[in-house]
Formats: C-alpha cells, sequence, structure tokens
C-alpha cells in the first residue's frame, strides 16, 4: 500500500467493467430504510428499523459500544444475515431481490480474523474471487501480482506463500488485497485492523487510506474504536442499542457538536486531542525555516495530522519540526502554531455547545 | 520456490522463516518396512528349517501364506472403502445445519456401538449367514465410528474466520465444503481412517469361523491343533500387516495433507 | 439354531452368566489397576527427558498398532494360556494410554506456573506432588478411562487363549454357530461386555469430577 505501482483505477477499469459499477466512479451508493433484524425468541430486534444513506465513494464508519448491531447491519448488506423487513439497495438495485452468492462477489470482505485460507497459497486467495466469476487464467494472474503490489507486498516473494508464514499485519494486508481482487465497488470492513499491534494498526490505517484516495469504493467499515472511526471515516454513524442511529455526521461535526448525552458519552474525553488528528499541517501558515539543518531530525511529511506532529514533538523533545513535501523542505512547524490551533478549535467547540444548550432550553 | 527468497526480511519483523517444506519420505521412515521385511524373511527361514506335521506343513505353505495375507489385504481394502463411502458423507450431512442436532446422538449411539465386543457382534450375525460379506459388512460398521467422529470434528475445527470470509466473498455453500472445509478437514479425516484401518486388520481374523478370516486361518488352526508354529506364523504375519497398513496410511496422510497447514 | 426365549435363556443361565461376568470385571480391574501404577510410576521417570518422552511416545504408538489377538498368539508359546499370557498382555495394553497421557500430562503444565512455583521455594518433590500431579491429573485420568475400555475389550479376545471371562462365552458361540442356545449365549455375553464397558466408563466420570482440583473442573 506504501507504494502502490500500478494503480488499480488506471489499469483494471477494463476489468470491472462486467462486475458493475465501474472503478471510475469508485463506489456506489447504499441506501438502507427501515432495515430490521428480529432473531425468532427475543423480544428486542438486534437491528431496529434503519435508516442510513451512504454516498458513493465515502467511508462510513459504523461505531457504538459492543452488541449495539453494528456488525448485523453490516452483515446485512451482503446478505449474510438476511433482514427481518426493510429494503437494502445498492446503486439503486433491491439487493433482496438478487442471489446473495452472486451478490457477495461483487462485494469485497474484510474481517478482523482475516480468513485467509490456510491450505491455499497468498496467490491462491487473492485470486478467489476472480475464479469464482469465471476470469480466464492468464488475467487473473495479472490481477494478483497487481493486487500484492497494491498492498506492498512484493508478488515474487509472497505468492507462492502460504498465509501461516506471514506476519499478521501481512496477513491483512494479503485480506484487503483479495477483497479488492475483482475490483467491488464497495467493501464491507468488519474491525479489519483490530487483531494487529498498535503500530502496525497504525501503518495499515494510513495505507488505507492513501488506497482509499485513488480508489473511491464505497466502504461500510464497523469498529468499536473511536479513535478509528474519527481518523476513517469520512462520516461516522454512532449506534446505540438496536443499531439506532444516534448521530450520523462528518468526524467534525460529532467531535464538535455531540447530538445527545450517548454520543457526548462515545466521544468521550478530550476531544480536541481527538480533532487534531483531522487537521493536516498543510492547514497551518508554516515559518520559513530559519535554518538550513535541522541535524538529523527527519522532517514531517506537509500530509501529517497535527495529532502526529504533537506526537513527534513530544517523542523527540522538540518544539519545533521541519516539514516537507515531494521531499523538499517547505518550512517548520512550533509547538505554540499547534497550541494556538488547540485553543481556536476549543474556543470553536464551546461556542457551538452553549448554542446547542440554548436550542435545548440550557443544559447549565 | 527459491530459498534465496524466503530469508528476506520482513517488513512488520515477525519471524517468517519459510518451513522448508517437509519432504514425504526420510530415512527414518524406512525403520518400520525394513523391521518388518526383516521379521518376515525371518520367520520364512525358520519355517523352512523346522520339520513340520501333515498339517501343519499344509497350512504352512507359501502358496497358502499368501493366499491368506492377500485375502487379508482385500477385506481390510474393502473394508476401508465401505466406511469411507458411509462416513464421510454421513459426517458431513451431519454438520450441515439443518442437521446439526443430529450429532450428539449419533455420535452417543456410536460410543455404545464401539463399547460392544466385536466377537460378540460377529457370533450374533453369524448366527443368520457366514462368509466374506457377513463379515466385511459387520467389521465394516463397527470400524465406522472414528472415521465418521473425525469427519465431523474435522469440518466443525475449521475456523469460524475462514468459513466466514468464504461465504462473504460469493461461495455457494456447497463451494465453502468442497473448496474450503473438506480440504482443511483432510488430516484430521486420514487420521481417522488410519484408526479405521488398524482395528480392520485387527479384527478380521475372528471372522476365521464364519469361513472369512484370512490370516486368521493361521491361528485359529494352531490354537485348535495346539501347534505353535501355525499360531506364531500367523500371530506374526497379522502384526506385520498392521504395522505396515499403519505405516502407508500414515504417509498418505501425510501426502493428502494441503501444504499450506501441513 | 432353535434355543430357548431370550429372557428363559438368560434366567436358566443365570449363575453362568454372573460368574462369567465377574471373572471378566476381576481379571479387568487387577491388571487396571497394575497398568495404573506401573504407567504412571513410568511416566514419571520418563517425563523430564524430552528424548526418553519422545520415544517412549513412538515406542507406545508402535503397541497401539500390534493387534492384540496377535501379541496373544506371539507369547502363548513362550508364557502358556490363560491368566499366563492374560495378564501381562493385558497390562501391557491398558499401560500404553495411561504412560502416554501421564507423559503428555505433565509435560503440558503451564512453565510459568512450574516457574513460579520454582520461585516460591518449591523443592522439586513438592512440586510434583501439589502442582504438577493436580494439575496433569485429568488428562493422565482420560488415560486411565481408555485404557480400562482396551482391557474390557481385550479380555474377550484373550479367551481364545483362554483368558477368563465373558469372552469364552462368546468364542464358543462364534466357533459353534448354529448350535442350540449360541445366538442367545452372543447376545447375552456382547450385552453383558457392554454394560461392563458403558458402567465403568460413567464411573470414570464421577471419578474425575470427585477428585479433579475444583479450579480446573470446566
Amino acid at each position: 500500500m506504501s507504494d502502490p505501482a500500478p494503480t488499480s483505477s488506471t489499469t483494471t477499469t477494463g476489468g470491472s467493467a462486467d462486475n458493475s459499477g465501474g472503478s471510475e466512479a469508485g463506489g456506489v451508493p447504499i441506501i438502507l430504510q427501515g432495515v430490521t433484524k428480529k432473531y425468532p425468541g427475543t423480544d428486542a430486534a438486534a437491528v431496529d428499523n434503519i435508516d442510513l444513506e451512504i454516498g458513493a465513494g465515502e467511508i462510513v464508519m459504523l461505531v457504538g459500544p459492543s452488541g449495539c448491531g453494528k456488525t448485523t447491519t453490516m452483515r446485512m448488506v451482503n446478505r449474510l444475515i438476511e433482514p427481518t423487513s426493510g429494503t437494502i439497495s445498492i446503486d439503486g438495485e433491491d439487493v433482496l431481490s438478487l442471489n446473495d452468492v452472486k451478490l457477495r462477489r461483487t462485494i469485497g470482505y474484510v474481517i478482523q480474523q482475516i480468513g485467509l485460507f490456510p491450505h491455499l497459497t497468498i496467490e491462491q486467495n487473492v485470486a478467489m474471487v476472480p475464479k469464482l466469476l469465471g476470469w480466464d487464467k492468464s488475467r487473473i494472474s495479472t490481477r494478483v501480482e497487481e493486487m500484492l503490489a497494491v498492498v506492498g507486498l512484493d508478488p515474487h516473494e509472497f505468492a507462492h506463500r502460504f498465509p501461516r508464514q506471514l506476519s499478521g499485519g501481512q496477513q491483512q494486508r494479503v485480506g484487503v488485497a483479495r477483497a479488492l481482487a475483482a475490483d467491488p465497488p464497495i467493501m464491507l470492513m468488519d474491525e479489519p485492523f483490530g487483531a494487529v499491534d498498535p503500530i502496525t494498526r497504525t501503518r495499515l490505517q494510513d495505507e488505507f487510506l492513501n488506497l482509499q484516495q485513488k480508489l473511491r469504493k464505497t466502504i461500510v467499515f464497523v469498529t468499536h474504536d473511536f479513535d478509528e472511526a474519527v481518523k476513517m471515516g469520512d462520516k461516522i454513524a454512532v449506534l446505540d442499542k438496536g443499531s439506532r442511529v444516534a448521530q450520523f455526521a462528518a468526524p467534525e461535526e460529532i467531535l464538535t457538536s455531540p447530538a445527545d448525552d450517548f454520543v457526548a458519552g462515545f466521544v468521550g474525553q478530550g476531544a480536541t486531542l481527538k480533532r487534531l488528528q483531522l487537521e493536516r499541517l498543510d492547514s497551518l501558515d508554516l515559518h520559513q525555516s530559519s535554518r538550513s539543518t535541522h541535524d538529523g531530525v527527519t522532517p514531517l511529511p506537509v500530509r501529517s495530522t497535527l495529532h502526529d506532529v504533537l506526537d513527534a514533538m513530544i517523542a523527540d523533545g522538540r518544539d519545533e519540526l521541519p516539514v516537507e513535501k515531494d521531499g523538499q523542505l517547505i518550512g517548520t512547524v512550533t509547538l505554540e502554531d499547534l497550541l494556538d490551533r488547540v485553543r481556536a478549535l476549543r474556543e470553536e467547540a464551546d461556542g457551538k455547545l452553549s448554542r446547542r444548550g440554548d436550542e435545548t432550553g440550557g443544559v447549565a | 520456490m527459491s530459498a534465496a527468497v524466503d530469508l528476506l526480511s520482513d517488513p512488520d519483523g515477525r519471524d517468517t522463516k519459510l518451513h522448508q517444506a517437509p519432504s514425504l519420505l526420510t530415512w527414518r521412515d524406512l525403520g518400520i518396512p525394513l523391521l518388518c521385511t526383516a521379521v518376515v524373511v525371518g520367520e520364512l527361514y525358520y519355517l523352512s528349517q523346522v520339520t513340520l506335521g501333515a498339517s501343519q506343513a499344509n497350512i504352512l505353505e507359501i502358496d497358502n501364506l499368501v493366499l491368506r495375507t492377500r485375502e487379508h489385504v482385500v477385506m481390510t481394502l474393502t473394508i476401508t472403502v465401505i466406511v469411507l463411502a458411509l462416513a464421510v458423507p454421513f459426517g458431513v450431512l451431519i454438520t450441515r445445519p439443518r442437521f446439526r442436532w443430529l450429532a450428539s446422538p449419533v455420535l452417543a449411539l456410536g460410543n455404545i456401538g464401539q463399547a460392544a465386543p466385536i466377537v460378540g457382534l460377529l457370533a450374533i450375525i453369524g448366527s443368520f449367514v457366514f462368509g466374506f460379506w457377513p463379515v466385511v459388512g459387520m467389521i465394516a460398521a463397527f470400524s465406522i465410528l472414528p472415521v465418521l467422529r473425525n469427519t465431523i470434528v474435522g469440518i466443525e475445527q475449521v475456523d469460524v474466520g475462514v468459513k466466514d470470509a468464504a461465504r462473504g466473498m460469493g461461495m455457494s455453500p456447497m463451494g465453502v465444503l468442497m473448496r474450503v472445509e473438506l480440504p482443511l478437514a483432510i488430516p484430521i479425516i486420514a487420521a481417522g481412517t488410519r484408526t479405521a484401518l488398524i482395528l480392520a486388520v485387527a479384527v478380521i481374523p475372528l471372522g476365521t469361523d464364519m469361513n472369512a478370516g484370512a490370516l486368521g486361518e493361521l491361528v485359529f488352526a494352531g490354537i485348535k491343533l495346539n501347534r505353535a508354529e501355525s499360531l506364531v506364523c500367523g500371530a506374526l504375519l497379522i502384526a506385520v500387516l498392521a504395522l505396515l497398513v499403519d505405516w502407508a496410511s500414515g504417509l498418505a496422510q501425510r501426502a493428502l495433507t494441503p501444504r499450506g497447514i501441513r | 439354531m432353535d434355543g430357548l426365549p431370550f429372557f428363559e435363556y438368560v434366567s436358566l443361565f443365570r449363575d453362568d452368566l454372573i460368574f462369567a461376568t465377574q471373572k471378566h470385571l476381576l481379571v479387568s480391574l487387577y491388571t487396571l489397576l497394575i497398568a495404573t501404577v506401573v504407567g504412571i510410576a513410568l511416566g514419571l521417570l520418563v517425563y523430564r527427558r524430552a528424548s526418553l518422552s519422545t520415544l517412549s511416545i513412538g515406542a507406545l504408538a508402535i503397541g497401539f498398532t500390534i493387534p492384540s489377538i496377535a501379541l496373544f498368539g506371539l507369547l502363548v508359546p513362550l508364557l502358556g494360556t490363560g491368566l499366563a499370557v492374560g495378564f501381562p498382555v493385558l497390562t501391557m495394553y491398558g499401560l500404553l494410554p495411561i504412560l502416554r497421557n501421564t507423559i503428555v500430562g505433565l509435560n503440558s503444565v503451564d512453565k510459568a506456573t512450574l516457574d513460579a512455583a520454582r520461585g516460591i521455594g518449591m523443592g522439586r518433590l513438592r512440586m510434583l506432588w501439589q502442582i504438577e500431579l493436580p494439575l496433569a491429573w485429568p488428562v493422565i485420568l482420560t488415560g486411565v478411562r481408555v485404557g480400562a475400555q482396551l482391557i474390557v475389550g481385550i479380555v474377550v479376545i484373550g479367551a481364545y487363549v483362554g483368558v477368563p471371562g465373558l469372552g469364552e462365552l462368546l468364542f464358543d458361540a462364534l466357533q459353534n454357530l448354529g448350535a442350540v442356545n449360541k445366538l442367545n449365549q452372543a447376545l447375552a455375553g456382547t450385552i453383558l461386555v457392554t454394560l461392563i464397558a458403558l458402567l465403568l466408563d460413567a464411573a470414570f466420570v464421577l471419578v474425575r469430577r470427585y477428585t479433579t482440583p475444583r479450579g480446573i473442573r470446566v
């Protein structure tokens, strides 16, 4: 993923023409209307009458406490779980009227347990969905090589290995490559980075975001980790018991104006710090560097989040760090800049909160 | 696969040194067949040196030994084929959601069946019918449990995540079974088959009184005539056959196991 | 082969059946007892050395493969018939699962637990008695249970070389197929052996429940 040599969108447009959507537009919209899942013998519905509109090319994060029905909601989109009532449409087509097995071949699926087939090589794993779709051999093998490269695995080194010969992080890269292999317009991801260590997780998240910038798939992403939701989501749906949508909005909005106490509780402490994850260095005015060298300090890419910048400053014990863009030093950022930004964010948030208080009759 | 590639460093910092695929046959695997050959050669030499009474000489003639051994092998293979043909499909059926409730009662019944003495079961069926098929059928029924149990266990132990991924990517239930569940269950099913094979070799001699005892003929002739020569020779050949069948099925088990999970 | 109706046969030959059952049980229990003592003792001698453990388990696997009918046959010329060959052979087969499970059970005790025990100053023997054996006990007991099942079954086979028990009735039936009452005899013997095996197994479930340390009960 770090170095997606041949980007998928340029080389695979032809390939994706036959499996709906097409990769130039990236994803397609998904609409859930009044979707309910009730298991026999239980009183409360696991998912109770959820409405959700997911725009083409968006990453929508379903976040909520365990047992809130977020995974059930996601699994109804590819009908691994059949809804009791309601309608789900993908690109305007009613999902429930389609053949469920064929439907799933057009939807990428990535899960926390990864679920690579241990008896098949990495190559055979990635080739599985194209094979199910009846692609010819040469097309499959080009595609497999391409996908492995896209997720940052050298095809020559990894294609013939077996899953158990890979680390957890590498396995999940293969999991992502496998889900993307047939270039599906939609991806369903259930805590995909939940089982790897924090450092690998951060790396996989960053690489996945980079990839998504090029692919623009429609992604339904389930997590219980609010920080991950803030980092990854174009929009976040905060779900309460029974998949009640407590708030469905962009991360900034949820952080600055949580819709109710449940959401506020879920956002938790340190909303301002979390917002730093959403701001990138290029939104600040950089200082022109006074010094030409920064004695061995690695410059920060201009795409870094302010959260990363703060982290680097604390780790290095410095209050000024150089910034680079495409390998060129373009200036420096100081701790004072960051603190100014934090103050501004806080004022903004307080303003919104008090406004909300006024509207609802005062929280006192 | 080139070995040089295997040692390349792993970006995630985990040791992923490629396990050298274990070769199918090593020198150690030759121990059992060598031992068995030595035992059989030794026994044949001994028989050629001693003077046997007329009855023993007939029974222990080389043609008869070959015939009885071949009968034993044929019966063992027939039993195995019947066991596999019944136990695997039935085991697969029992793991399907619709029939899963059957698993516990069937296994409980099987356990009770295994506690029954095969000598008694043969005596019961032998009161009505004689010969090859009744003996083979009874022993097959008696040996079915290990294969059935291992088929069920083998399929059920397949990782839930793997099955979920298979379904989620658009495999039909039949596809999940054939491409994922069965291949991953092979080592366990093979282990059960190995147990059933050994069991079959061991109990076939009890079919002697139903005219289908293969090497058992030698053993029971020895007992009836009170002659050690044919008793020992029969016992020796049964033991050698059991060891060889176990050895061969061990190799087969290794060869059938998909490389990724070996 | 017309004989008595089954229940009349059973009541008429009640004493014979009971006697055969008693013999079967006694032979089984005695050999099981010896096998248990010897098996656990050998296991304790062997388990701390990895090479010896591997070797023993390999040898045991070969032992499992040799059919009992063959082993009886091979040893009759050396040991004679009846209990003379019965006791050693039955003990040997009973020993196999007990020794194997003793080695496996003792070796599967969590290394961190042992380290902690050593860390608080436990000696070898105390550690064995207070930590390793109690933790390995369920596995060892399973070995004894499997050994019991094996022995009960092999006593039947042993009847062909004169080992006393219900096998005598069954082989007699098998060798006189079609004679009067032989089907009854086979049925009664089969049912009684099955009952012995199942009751013994049930007994082990109880023993296991009351002798497993509470913390590791499932």
